[in-house]
């Protein structure tokens, strides 16, 4: 489907990664559109992983060109350099990462984890920083979590004060690698029920993820990713309905989608 | 033994009592942040600041303090600089903390997870900050434990001012022997005040550094407490 390339938030071109001499990303491109839900799935090793964390330099491309909003993303200097990494502070500010594992900081009240990036990254006075945290955290039903340690909350409210820190800064885009795989799978859904919700706010997310009934239910579009490349794809109702390669279709068959 | 002149002796020692908290003190306010910078160079991408930061560290670890105490009390002269002897036992025993303390915060800066990085890293913060809000708190709940031993054996060491004529209790003790010959006394009583400071120093770590958090505080306004700007 075609779509208006000014409405192109985040442009993958050709992108490559490559660990011992491997290609595990292999000349890949995508587009996400504004507004946008895309989710990338495929089997274990496909490379789902380092392709999306390409997007903040996480992982440094070995070739290709990460665009946002239209603009190429140029770091300067050698990767791991100081330089390197104060090149990218401005475009990893427009975009949120919500991790499998959620990497909240453990010495930090919910509340404080959703504030401390607001206030000393943003600038935001500490006041208004506060009641936008508190707002986020009521959006995801995490009232009562504000005052605790992550440590003292379910895995499945980590990942939501995770994702509230996120959207405190009002990211472009929302990269989420495998949100519930670290999750007790009767709590995945309220990890799910919230990214939903975000996807009817418009929220633009890029979403890694095992979830095949979330990706058919809320993505817009899936890319499936087998072997570095993308080998399958489009609209996530038409691909599930019927998915143009035996590659996905076989994927599918074994995750008992198809 | 004699007993009869514990009170004497208590009164002749005490005094350095003072002198030996004062060294402590003094040489963890100066030494700790150095071993602070220490272990953050020790790990710095550029490699003539690691190499650097290695060497200070082996050469203060590596030469026992009475040595470096001869060195800067009696050495430092010869190339034209005099220090007082509590100066020079001031440099010292920083010099000693600095070193010996950069190996506990490099270990609390290698507990810290690559997790922790890569959130830092994709939120965008600017290294201070990181380091400040992030990194050292959780590095000073690994590192509170060694530290607290630390301030433990360098109290202990601050007895090795005696050999530069540091006033401190064990110079008092070696004097007030040397004149009454009650080594057995004096040295009972020298060790019985290290005991009871010991005890008394360990009571106020523990109650300035608690093991577990203190009840955590509101957030606080942006120009104080932990999540004031930097
Ligand atoms: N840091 C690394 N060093 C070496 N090899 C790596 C590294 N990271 C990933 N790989 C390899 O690259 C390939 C792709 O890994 P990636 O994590 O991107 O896959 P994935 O699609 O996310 O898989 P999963 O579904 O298991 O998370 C795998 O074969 C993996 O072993
Ligand atoms: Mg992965």
């Amino acid at each position: 489907m075609e779509r208006d390339p000014a409405a192109t938030l985040l442009r993958i071109e050709n992108v490559s990664v490559v660990h011992d001499g491997k290609a595990v990303v292999d000349r890949v491109s995508l587009n996400v559109q504004r507004g946008q839900v895309v989710a990338i799935i495929g089997p274990s090793g496909a490379g789902k992983s380092s392709l999306l964390r390409t997007v903040n330099f996480l992982q440094q491309p070995a070739g290709g060109s990460i665009h946002l909003a239209g603009e190429e993303v140029r770091p300067q200097g050698r990767p791991g350099s100081r330089k390197y990494e104060r090149s990218l502070r401005k475009h990893r500010r427009r975009v949120g990462v919500v991790f499998q594992h959620f990497n909240l900081f453990p010495h930090l009240t919910a509340l404080e984890n959703v504030v401390v990036a607001q206030v000393h990254v943003h600038g935001r006075d500490t006041a208004e920083a506060k009641a936008r945290a508190l707002a986020e955290l009521e959006r995801l039903n995490l009232r009562d979590c504000a005052g605790k340690l992550p440590g003292q909350c379910s895995g499945g409210q980590q990942q939501r004060i995770a994702i509230a820190r996120a959207l405190a800064l009002d990211p472009e885009i929302i990269l989420f690698d495998e949100p519930t795989s670290a999750i007790d799978p009767e709590l995945s859904a309220e990890v799910l029920d919230a990214l939903k919700g975000l996807a009817a706010q418009g929220i633009t997310m890029l979403v890694v993820t095992h979830e095949m009934k979330f990706a058919q239910e809320v993505a817009d579009e899936v890319v499936f990713m087998a072997g570095g490349r993308i080998v399958d794809g489009g609209p996530s109702a038409e691909f599930f309905q019927n998915p143009s390669t035996e590659r996905a279709r076989k994927f599918l068959q074994a995750v008992g989608r198809w | 033994m004699n007993l009869f002149a514990i009170p004497e002796i208590l009164l002749t020692l005490l005094p350095g009592v003072g002198t030996a908290l004062g060294l402590t003190v003094a040489a963890l306010v100066l030494g700790l942040p150095l071993g602070l910078g220490l272990a953050v160079l020790a790990r710095d991408p550029s490699r003539p600041l690691r190499v650097t930061a290695w060497c200070i560290i082996e050469f203060g670890r590596g030469i026992p303090g009475l040595v470096l105490l001869y060195l800067i009390y009696f050495g430092l002269p010869q190339v034209g600089l005099y220090y007082t002897a509590i100066t020079s036992a001031v440099i010292g025993f920083t010099y000693m903390t600095a070193a010996y303390t950069s190996e506990i915060f490099a270990g609390g800066l290698n507990s810290i997870s690559g997790n922790q990085k890569e959130a830092v890293a994709s939120l965008g913060f600017a290294p201070f900050a990181a380091f400040r809000l992030i990194y050292l708190p959780q590095l000073l709940r690994v590192a509170r434990g060694p530290l607290i031993s630390w301030g433990i054996l360098l109290l202990q060491a601050t007895a090795l001012g005696y050999a530069i004529a540091v006033p401190e209790i064990m110079s008092r003790a070696y004097n007030y022997a040397a004149i009454t010959f009650d080594y057995s006394t004096t040295f009972t009583a020298a060790g019985a005040i290290y005991l009871a400071i010991t005890q008394a120093v360990l009571l106020v770590f523990r109650v300035l550094l608690p093991a577990r958090e203190p009840r955590r505080r509101e957030v606080r306004s942006r120009h104080s407490g932990p999540l004031a700007a930097g």
